[in-house]
């Protein structure tokens, strides 16, 4: 094949020398001829005319090996090249009309492919990631959890087709050195996690089974970055201790660039997990608490693996029937976990763009087909000298993908800026956005596109351009009337007007959702509220309480600070433990599809500094001791489900926890939307911290979320490091933010994707409406001498402006009543991100259609004051 | 024996077999086929030098200049190995398919 290849290039570039060869074969050929005719008793002279009536011409035999030649089509193209791009010089407006269209299309679909393809296509840092997958727990009442220890032991105990199932647990540790502390983010993991990834340490060694038993000693692993920025890529650092919450670990490896469990947080550690199973945490079947993964046989698939952790579930019950009723495992994909919840939208937007690009195409074909009118004089000439049809054909495409081509160069520019400002509204839960940038993938996108777009939009018009009736064109002008172009003109613009119809109406769908949302209670009101997380230092282990409580009072003595308090697991931070509960001396229920009681640990004055309402009884107080009776406060939904019209004060409840008292309701507090305002509300339980179970209590206390109610914010971050240090200066405070910044936060996928909707539909409904303008002042422009006549008969310029509007109006309706239709189909799939919104929501199609058809008029009015200015006489001169 | 125009396809195969022998240029090819044939094929000049370059395209034949024997200048073709292979498969397909139309022919 490679001899095919060189005779190509040989005859694309050295076409000259290659001509200049077969010539003289065939001249040797007349030579070789006239010398056998002459061996052969003819004249010098009638040998060489024989010869050459022989040979039948030389220029014919040359056309006769050029026709069959490899390099012929390649050669054409080249021709179709060169003088396509003579053809796009010549008319600069055109190309730069038609290229910058393009350029919008193709730049944002570059734009939204590079985000996909950072974050939908991005492969995870792992060995044969699709064989990774996330274990959840399925709980009897159908919802899955995580793992409790005593479960994960029972899973891993057993002999299976899964037997490197890893677990781990996200955590944070304070990290000391002599510059002061800092808290970074991890994974306390066991040690099979590497196998499960098929990761290795790019530095060091990775962990081993015998590390990973509780009480063999502090092992660390650290992220590049960690290395990096810490300890200057320093590899003496293998083997030196690091003081990790006061402890000393020894550093045993740094893990390779790029690596990350997931990609959400900034891991900057890997430690053994040490699962101590005698303690009240790991051994109590209620807490669950680690995330497990494991890596599938190849041959198997999910659904094999599916079953034979069936037959385990199934196994572990009959064993152990003790164990959590209805007990099972689902799989996840590792990307589907990851990915899973963003897929869908990103699709979606991904649709959409790619109407965008449909309607930039029609608009350059109806260019294309304006364009075709003019040219029917240079397509005559051609097919009257004999070009055939597909010949011409061949040509305009040629044209249209180098047009496209051109777009596409200017499309990727705009993408990169397009990129830039999407980084800028980098929303906090789409993981690797940042890999969205122009590659090598990318490129290898845009050009494809280009290539089909451009046939696309040059097919229909390089066929109707090429149809010539020879006999009538030669004799018309060149200002030909191109009926044939103009149904297929009417039928684009209606084409587009339903494609940004369809667009609007889900941006619309997406922007009244998140007005929607907007207008939810969340509970409390986020304004004027800083909080930060801190942790005890070593030397207040046994008294975690009475240290949080020093912090809190040295931020309550700060000026501005109007109140304080301490929570577990604040609203919006992501994590939302459940216990279920039992009520009045119960057992605890749960039934299907039944959503675990929430449970948070809380300090006095939480209720008030959240300004969340506490509608019956009251709030706990300082009073709410270890020794006094232990108390809780519902909210109002759990009061609701349990007590319905009932008074909840009094009523007894108790968590399913180790050594869990039963606690007295002494009031009902406001519902909250604990994970962001488009969420559900879910039954909760607040405890005092001081009566939490004891033995729970160094789970619980590992950390504490200050929140304080100011009405001076800045600054105030500052003062609070400095109280904080006041009182240990060897513990740091972390995640200080606002409230509002975390409700942002929550809001910030919604958010993303409703702004690239809108700026999606926008931009169809420009493009739309630019190509109905083009349409209808070619129309008019063509129409000059009807309007002309129209008017000297009597018409008034407000019939004309009737009569050019009407077919604006008419266009405009068609298409508005087809996007409606397409809406009704399509918007369908959006369904599960509208929030209070109905996918067939009849204002958001009925505001959409009576503004896009209004858009049109505009389009179409500008157009139509030419028409009424034109003046009979100059008009009927015209021809 | 009346003279006739090559089939489609099995000038090809003609070509290649003229050339079995050794290096030849266009007319001695043509002549070549004429005289195996038995003067039942005449290649004109329209179609030889189209298949010669066709087939010299696909590498089943190398070209060069050279001297024909009274030292005219001309341009030869020879097989390569790919173009003797090729010469195989096409016999021997050839034979199988000319015995069995043959058959069919004759069967009644």
């Amino acid at each position: 094949m490679s001899q095919r290849w060189i005779a190509w290039f040989r005859k694309l570039f050295q076409h000259a020398a290659v001509d200049h060869d077969l010539e003289a074969e065939i001249n040797a050929h007349v030579q070789l001829m006239t010398d056998e005719n002459a061996a052969n008793g003819l004249g010098p002279e009638a040998a060489r005319r024989q010869a050459l009536l022989d040979l039948g011409g030389v220029q014919q035999v040359k056309e006769e090996v050029r026709a069959v030649s490899a390099g012929l089509w390649l050669e054409h193209l080249w021709q179709d090249v060169r003088y396509g791009a003579r053809m796009l010089r010549r008319s600069p407006g055109f190309v730069a009309t038609a290229a910058l269209t393009l350029a919008l299309g193709i730049g944002a679909n570059t734009a939204m492919f590079s985000v996909i393809d950072g974050v939908l296509l991005n492969r995870p840092p792992f060995a044969e990631p699709s064989r990774v997958m996330v274990v959840y727990m399925k709980e009897p009442n159908g919802a899955t959890n995580i793992f409790s220890t005593p479960n994960y032991l029972a899973w891993k105990r057993q002999n299976s087709p899964v037997t490197t199932m890893a677990a781990m647990a996200g955590g944070s540790l304070s990290l000391g050195s002599k510059d002061g502390v800092e808290r970074i983010l991890g994974y306390q993991a066991s040690s099979e996690i590497f196998s499960v990834l098929g990761v290795t340490p790019a530095l060091g060694r990775a962990f081993t089974a015998d590390e990973d038993r509780p009480g063999a000693g502090n092992v660390v692993l650290l992220s590049d970055s960690l290395w990096r920025t810490r300890f200057h890529s320093d590899p003496s650092i293998l083997g030196s201790k690091l003081d990790l919450d006061g402890q000393p670990y020894t550093v045993i490896g740094v893990m390779p660039p790029g690596f990350h469990i997931f990609p959400y947080t900034a891991e900057q550690y890997y430690r053994p997990l040490q699962l101590e199973t005698q303690d009240a945490v790991a051994s109590s079947r209620t807490v669950h608490w680690l995330l497990a993964m494991l890596r599938v046989e190849p041959e198997s698939s999910q659904k094999a693996s599916q079953s034979a952790l069936d037959a385990i579930a199934a196994r572990l019950r009959h064993d152990d029937p003790s164990g959590d009723a209805g007990f099972g495992l689902t799989l996840q994909t590792y990307q589907e976990f990851v990915t899973g919840n963003i897929r869908g939208p990103l699709l979606i937007l991904m649709g959409s763009v790619g109407f965008v690009l449909l309607i930039a195409c029609s608009n350059v074909a109806n260019l294309l087909l304006a364009r075709a009118t003019s040219r029917r004089l240079e397509m005559s000439i051609r097919a009257a000298v004999g070009a055939q049809r597909s010949r011409v054909v061949r040509q305009l495409l040629t044209e249209s993908v180098l047009l496209s081509l051109i777009g596409g160069a200017l499309g990727l520019l705009m993408a990169f800026g397009a990129l830039k400002v999407v980084l800028v509204l980098n929303p906090v839960y789409l993981p690797n956005l940042q890999a969205a940038t122009i590659n090598t993938t990318i490129l290898v996108f845009t050009t494809l596109v280009c290539l089909c777009v451009g046939i696309l939009f040059g097919i229909v018009p390089a066929l109707v351009a090429s149809r010539v009736d020879l006999s009538n064109a030669l004799r018309e002008t060149s200002r030909g009337a191109g009926r044939s172009g103009g149904k297929h003109r009417v039928a684009l613009v209606i084409l587009e007007t339903a494609l940004a119809s369809v667009l609007l109406i889900g941006a619309g769908l997406s922007i009244k959702s998140l007005w929607k949302v907007s207008r939810v209670d969340p509970g409390f009101n986020p304004n004027g509220l800083l909080t930060f997380k801190i942790a005890p230092p070593g030397s207040a282990k046994d008294q975690p309480y009475v240290f949080f409580q020093r912090v809190l009072e040295a931020v309550r003595a700060l000026p501005g600070v109007e109140s304080a308090a301490l929570g577990r697991n604040i609203p919006l931070s992501n994590v939302d433990p459940g216990v279920p509960v039992a009520v009045d001396g119960g057992a605890p229920q749960i039934t299907d599809g039944q959503v675990v009681t929430r449970m948070r640990l809380v300090g006095p004055l939480y209720f008030h500094v959240f300004e969340t309402t506490v509608l019956r009884g009251r709030e706990f107080s300082e009073s709410d001791t270890a020794a006094s009776q232990p108390v809780a406060i519902v909210s109002q939904s759990l009061a609701q489900r349990y007590w319905p019209n009932q008074n909840p004060l009094g009523k007894t409840l108790k968590p399913n926890l180790p050594d869990a008292p039963w606690y007295t309701v002494i009031g009902v507090a406001a519902d909250v939307r604990h994970l962001g305002l488009d969420t559900d509300i879910e039954p909760t339980a607040y405890y005092p911290y001081p009566q939490f179970p004891k033995s729970l209590t160094p789970l619980a206390t590992k950390f504490t979320t200050v929140v304080i109610r100011s009405a001076q914010m800045s600054g105030l971050a500052d003062a609070v490091r400095h109280a904080a240090a006041g009182v240990d200066n060897t513990v740091p405070i972390y995640d200080v933010q606002t409230v509002d910044q975390m409700l942002l936060d929550a809001g910030s996928l919604r958010r993303f994707d409703m702004s690239l909707f809108a700026a999606f539909a926008g931009l169809a409904l420009i493009l739309a409406a630019i190509g109905v303008y083009g349409v209808m002042a070619y129309s008019v422009a063509q129409r000059t001498r009807e309007i002309g006549i129209r008017m000297a008969l009597g018409a008034t310029r407000q019939d004309v402006l009737r009569l050019v509007v009407g077919q604006g109006v008419k266009m405009a309706v068609a298409g508005v009543m087809a996007g409606a239709i397409g809406a009704l189909a399509l918007t369908r799939l959006m369904a599960s991100q509208l929030y209070d919104v109905s996918a067939t929501d009849v204002w958001t199609y009925a505001f959409v259609s009576v503004a896009v058809v209004g858009f049109i008029l505009l389009a179409s009015y500008l157009p139509s004051r030419r028409a009424m200015r034109v003046d009979p006489n100059q008009a009927l001169r015209h021809e | 024996m009346a003279k006739m125009e090559v089939l489609q396809g099995t000038l090809d195969m003609l070509i290649l077999n003229a050339l079995k022998l050794g290096p030849n240029h266009g007319l001695g090819v043509s002549r070549r086929i004429h005289q195996i044939t038995h003067g039942t094929f005449d290649v004109r000049p329209g179609s030889l030098f189209p298949a010669l370059h066709r087939l010299e395209d696909k590498g089943w034949l190398v070209s060069r200049w050279g001297d024909s024997e009274n030292n005219r200048r001309a341009k030869y073709y020879q097989l390569t190995a790919a173009g003797k292979r090729q010469l195989q498969t096409e016999t021997e397909s050839w034979e199988r398919i000319s015995l069995v139309i043959t058959r069919a022919l004759r069967a009644t």
